[in-house]
């Protein structure tokens, strides 16, 4: 399993998409910015995977999305896809929109369901 | 010496005036935080910003296209777990 990142825009696109050769972090990519900052006027979440199966935003997480407001100067929704659900830092994001399953998919967490 | 760019509130602006190359990640921090405080990144000027506004903030250093120093400070985007 291996963590990605999805880049969602206003409409519900996939804008974007970068993945990690690890299960536990996706490292600092100046790749990941420039297209944060090319498509911030459609850009309205930004997505990411934890196959440890930790439905929460973590320490790294959590700073990063506050730079990212600084950065933008507007707060972006911040969402954490697990094999077993979804947490958005949006109030109505908790329903799961298509690209969860995408993610899901991308990040080899399907048929990892725990008990 | 270098260009400084730094992005903040939905602008991306380099400094007017070019930066010794050799300055430290916090120094360029700090040096950010003084240019916005004051007005010296062009578009904007924001006064109320705190000292560690920029501490989860990235320094990019890299050589330009045309062979010029440019040094960008951006928020850093890891995630994990």
């Amino acid at each position: 399993m291996i963590e990605v990142c999805f880049l969602i825009g206003d409409d519900g696109a996939v804008l974007w998409a970068d993945r990690s050769t690890s299960a536990s972090e996706l490292p600092d990519s100046r790749a990941r910015w420039e297209a944060i900052w090319r498509l911030r006027d459609r850009l309205t979440v930004v997505a990411h995977t934890h196959p440890s199966g930790a439905l929460e935003f973590s320490a790294v997480d959590r700073t990063t999305m506050a730079a990212l407001d600084a950065a933008l100067g507007r707060p972006l929704a911040y969402v954490v896809v697990t094999a077993e659900g979804m947490r958005s830092t949006h109030p109505a994001g908790e329903t799961e929109p298509w690209w969860a399953a995408l993610m899901r998919a991308a990040s080899g967490m399907e048929g990892h369901w725990r008990s | 010496m270098a260009i400084l760019n730094v992005t903040y509130r939905g602008l991306s602006a380099d400094l007017p005036s070019e930066v010794e190359e050799f300055l430290s990640d916090d120094d360029i921090r700090a040096l950010a935080v003084e240019v916005v405080r004051s007005g010296g990144l062009p578009g904007l000027h924001a006064a109320d910003i705190g000292e560690g506004t920029f501490r989860h903030f990235v320094v990019d250093r890299f050589t330009a296209a045309g062979g010029g120093q440019r040094i960008y400070l951006r928020p850093k985007v890891p995630f994990g777990r």
